[in-house]
């Protein structure tokens, strides 16, 4: 297990490499930089004095060169310092990175708590009203976008509730019922995107595993229907489940995106689109890069879940 | 004397009328404050405009939270001219000059009131400027500067740096700056400069202390002023808390005693949170929003700018065919319908014409429609013919680029799009991103037609600027790739002009001269409005461009005060 583990923490190495030179490049192709930005509302600086403003901010080196410079600080984990702002890129990440993972933890929370009930209960009961109603509630959670029900959600909530959550991030260990009440409602519509995913999944899943042999045995022998369902379908059926959770969590990084605009929510979703419409190439690079291990790190977390719910897997 | 009866009651009554009259309790008249001196001015509203108030109705106290849509990339004012960064940084630096604030304060041209100067002199040649600064004022109280007294050398040090970064264009006039003693700064320009004074009175030209440069390399990351506030707590993306400066000069101010900016980049997210009364203040040019607003919180006070910060207009590119031909400018000119572009995108409220300078920054007003001359009449018949004597009768096809600084941009570009379709110009429409518009706008590399601004506040001096700069042959603003030299004489003649009127007269012909010319196409102007909860009282700073709004300065937070008998009802 341990050497598998090194094998695909060593594999990661070059993807990730791969995908901070692509980011490196690709963001540099799109014109416009980060002084125009700087001094967008003046307009009237010479060439000569855009120049000097590119040379204290290091931007005026070829393009070879400052992704070399930058790779050899982020093997030494120092990733540089953001044009724009001038803060430490690591440690804007570090500030931003638990806002986003609360969010995302929270929200595939609300999504399991939501779809695995309803989706063995409707294939449990299949075609029934229950199915049908659990069915298109996945439909709706399906076909509506995060940021249109995020924006209904404010206006209902403002205009006819009369009440709003606080719009004000504070971090958990400072005031843990206050960030609870701001993290709620995004991640209940996350959650509820989420949900439509897994619901369907885990329905299907178990309607599969329900037809099997083993499980008419158990019911034959004479176990409870709990048991049966709990302990030898639902186990059985996790596998594809957690596959779809896995794939979930990575379309939930760009979900964050939106949502944290949206709410106003200081994560890595925020931090990098606000890197990318300043150009701020640096601190892109570095999110990409955090981004991209952390999309690495989940896969690996669920191969080795599968073994762990399956016992005829083994890894080598 | 023989008084009768009649004549008795009759006078009595008269005399009792006139003393319950006199008794009667008026409406408090405002005081004749700086800010607040009875120059009619009035400022328009669109709901509930605010009742007068006398210094002795101020109450001291309380929090003012607004929303930025977006966070300060850092506190550095040499190194960027971001106005997020401007909007946190306004209430802890001061600067030697600062406009009129307040709903008597003349929204189209600053009076410069003393700041950090107490006064200031101007040589006749208007080549010298010399600032006679406040003594005993102090910085903060805040290592590594720990309250010592802000001096001559500040400003010398502060506008040296200036040079060769963001804020060039507020220095590159000087020729040298002296600091003969400790409250005295001697500023020599090296050619006149109309401009120089109203730039040192806007929010970018703030004065810094030299001793954070000194220990840190700039002024990023820390914010140390002589200003009304102290900034106590930023949280990157979430919010900034500033607290009142004990030590301000002005002891009477400022009035709040803490200052929140929280950042909200999400419109519906703004809206929801100042219905909920999180933040305090809300800014928008869509009028379906502040009905809906209005609807729920009908006490809310809405200010509609009596000049907006920004004008827009079509551009060309007029050194290109077809653009070089003034006869396809003017029929494109003839083919938009203002009116109808009014109507659709501001609801009627906006004005149909926008305008540039030297309009508004000559004569202190809006233009009438008059004098925009025949070619800005809707007339596709005669656009259609002019094409035709062009030699275009089968139209062309070009392009016009944009940003969406809000979706009335789209919806005129569209707008646009149609009425020279009508005309036979097929005009393919691309709305940019922020970094490849200011690039292609700012260093004229768009391909043929861009929705531009201009600036149509800040007087003749500023408005010198953004004409000077903009329209002659080798102006450093003039990024539609404008030249006539006979327009760079009048040019030229109103830089050297000092007397009012005759200036005044010049910026006339100019005007003429590019209505006549289309050398751009002015096009429906927006119309911005600023909603207060109604405890939030002396709100208006400066409307102008480069000077006191929110977002834009904030630097009169210092005046704003909280009645807190009205946040409850």
């Amino acid at each position: 297990m341990l050497q598998y583990i090194a094998g695909r923490v060593l594999a990661s190495v070059p993807l990730l490499l791969l995908v901070s030179l692509l980011a490196f490049s690709v963001v540099r192709l799109i014109p416009g930089d980060a002084v125009m930005l700087m001094v967008a509302e003046i307009g009237n600086l010479s060439q000569q004095q855009l120049a000097q403003i590119r040379a204290e901010l290091g931007v005026d080196r070829p393009f070879p060169q400052q992704f070399l410079i930058w790779l050899a600080g982020a093997a030494q984990g120092d990733l540089g310092r953001s044009i724009w702002t001038g803060r430490s890129v690591g440690r804007e990440i570090l500030r931003t990175l638990p806002v986003t993972a609360e969010l995302a933890l929270l929200s595939i929370a609300i999504s399991l708590l939501v779809a695995i009930p309803i989706g063995i209960v409707s294939a449990v009961w299949r075609n029934s009203p229950f199915d049908y109603s659990g069915r298109l509630l996945a439909m709706v959670g399906l076909s509506v976008p995060e940021f249109a029900l995020a924006t209904v959600a404010l206006l209902v909530l403002s205009l006819h509730v009369g009440w709003v959550p606080s719009l004000v991030y504070v971090p958990l260990w400072e005031e843990p019922w206050r960030n609870l009440g701001t993290l709620a409602v995004p991640s209940l519509i996350l959650g509820f995107g989420l949900a439509a995913v897994t619901m369907r999944m885990t329905r299907s899943a178990m309607l599969e595993v329900l037809r099997e042999d083993y499980v008419r045995t158990a019911r034959s022998k004479g176990l409870p229907e709990i048991a049966v369902i709990v302990r030898h379908a639902l186990k059985n059926a996790f596998n594809p489940i957690v596959t779809i959770i896995g794939v979930q969590a990575r379309r939930l990084i760009g979900s964050t995106v939106i949502i944290e605009t949206i709410f106003a929510l200081p994560g890595i979703g925020r931090l990098t689109i606000d890197a990318l419409l300043n150009r701020d190439f640096i601190q892109l690079q570095g999110c990409i890069l955090v981004i991209a291990l952390a999309v690495v790190l989940l896969n690996l977390l669920v191969d080795l879940s599968y073994a762990w719910l399956d016992p005829r897997i083994h890894y080598r | 004397m023989h008084l009768s009866r009649r004549q008795f009651l009759d006078t009595t009554a008269k005399m009792g009328v006139g003393l319950t009259i006199g008794l009667l309790p008026r409406r408090a008249r405002p005081a004749r404050a700086a800010d607040r001196s009875p120059v009619p001015y009035a400022q328009s509203y669109y709901a509930n405009p605010p009742e007068g108030w006398t210094d002795k109705d101020i109450k001291r106290g309380g929090t003012l939270t607004v929303a930025f849509r977006g966070d300060p990339p850092h506190f550095d004012p040499a190194m960027t001219t971001s106005y997020y960064m401007l909007g946190a940084v306004g209430p802890v630096y001061d600067r030697l000059l600062r406009p009129k604030w307040g709903s008597y304060a003349n929204p189209s041209t600053p009076e410069l009131l003393p700041d950090l100067a107490e006064r200031w002199e101007v040589s006749p040649d208007r080549l010298v400027y010399t600032f006679h600064l406040r003594r005993g004022v102090k910085w903060q109280k805040l290592p590594p500067v720990n309250g010592r007294e802000f001096v001559a050398e500040d400003v010398k040090f502060t506008l040296e740096r200036y040079k060769g970064k963001a804020l060039d264009f507020l220095v590159s006039p000087i020729k040298s700056i002296d600091a003969p003693d400790k409250y005295t700064v001697r500023i020599a320009l090296r050619e006149r400069s109309p401009g120089f004074l109203p730039n040192l009175g806007s929010s970018y030209a703030l004065i810094t202390p030299k001793e954070v440069v000194e220990r840190d390399g700039d002024l990023k990351k820390t914010l140390i002023g002589t200003g009304p506030f102290i900034l106590k707590d930023h949280t990157p993306k979430t919010s900034l808390t500033y607290e009142r400066n004990p030590d301000f000069r002005d002891a009477g101010q400022p009035y709040l005693d803490r200052f929140r900016i929280v950042i909200m980049p999400d419109d519906a997210t703004q809206i929801a949170a100042f219905r909920s009364g999180q933040v305090e203040y809300y800014d928008t040019n869509e009028l379906e929003a502040i009905k809906g607003i209005l609807g729920s919180h009908p006490r809310t006070v809405v200010h509609k700018f009596h000049i907006p910060a920004a004008s827009f207009h079509l551009a060309f590119r007029l050194e290109q065919k077809p653009f070089s031909d003034v006869r396809v400018r003017r029929a494109i000119s003839m083919a938009i319908n203002r009116e109808e572009m009014n109507r659709l995108v501001y609801a009627g409220q906006g004005r149909s014409y926008s305008v540039g300078v030297p309009w508004p920054a000559a004569f202190d007003s809006w233009p009438g429609e008059a004098v925009y001359g025949p070619y800005y009449r809707y007339d596709p018949k005669q656009a259609k013919a002019l094409l035709q004597d062009a030699g275009y009768g089968q139209g062309f096809k070009t392009k016009l680029v944009y940003f969406a600084y809000g979706d009335d941009r789209t919806l005129q570009s569209e707008m646009i799009q149609n009425y020279l379709g009508a005309i036979g110009i097929q005009v393919e429409v691309a709305r940019l991103d922020y970094g490849v518009w200011i690039d292609q706008y700012l260093n004229g590399k768009y391909e043929a037609m861009a929705l531009g601004f201009t600036v149509p506040a800040g007087g003749m001096e500023l408005g010198h600027d953004w004409t000077y700069e903009l329209m002659r042959c080798k102006g450093v603003k003039n990024s539609w790739h404008l030249c006539d030299p006979e327009l760079d004489k009048l040019l030229d003649a109103e830089r050297d002009e000092t007397d009012p009127a005759k200036r005044r007269a010049i910026f006339r012909r100019i005007w003429d001269m590019e209505v006549q010319n289309v050398y751009r196409a002015y096009i429906a102007q927006e119309v911005r409005y600023n909603l207060w909860h109604p405890w939030v009282k002396n709100t208006i700073g400066w409307t102008g461009y480069r000077f006191d709004q929110f977002t834009y300065g904030s630097s009169h937070v210092r005046t704003i005060w909280l009645d807190p008998a009205l946040r409850g009802r």
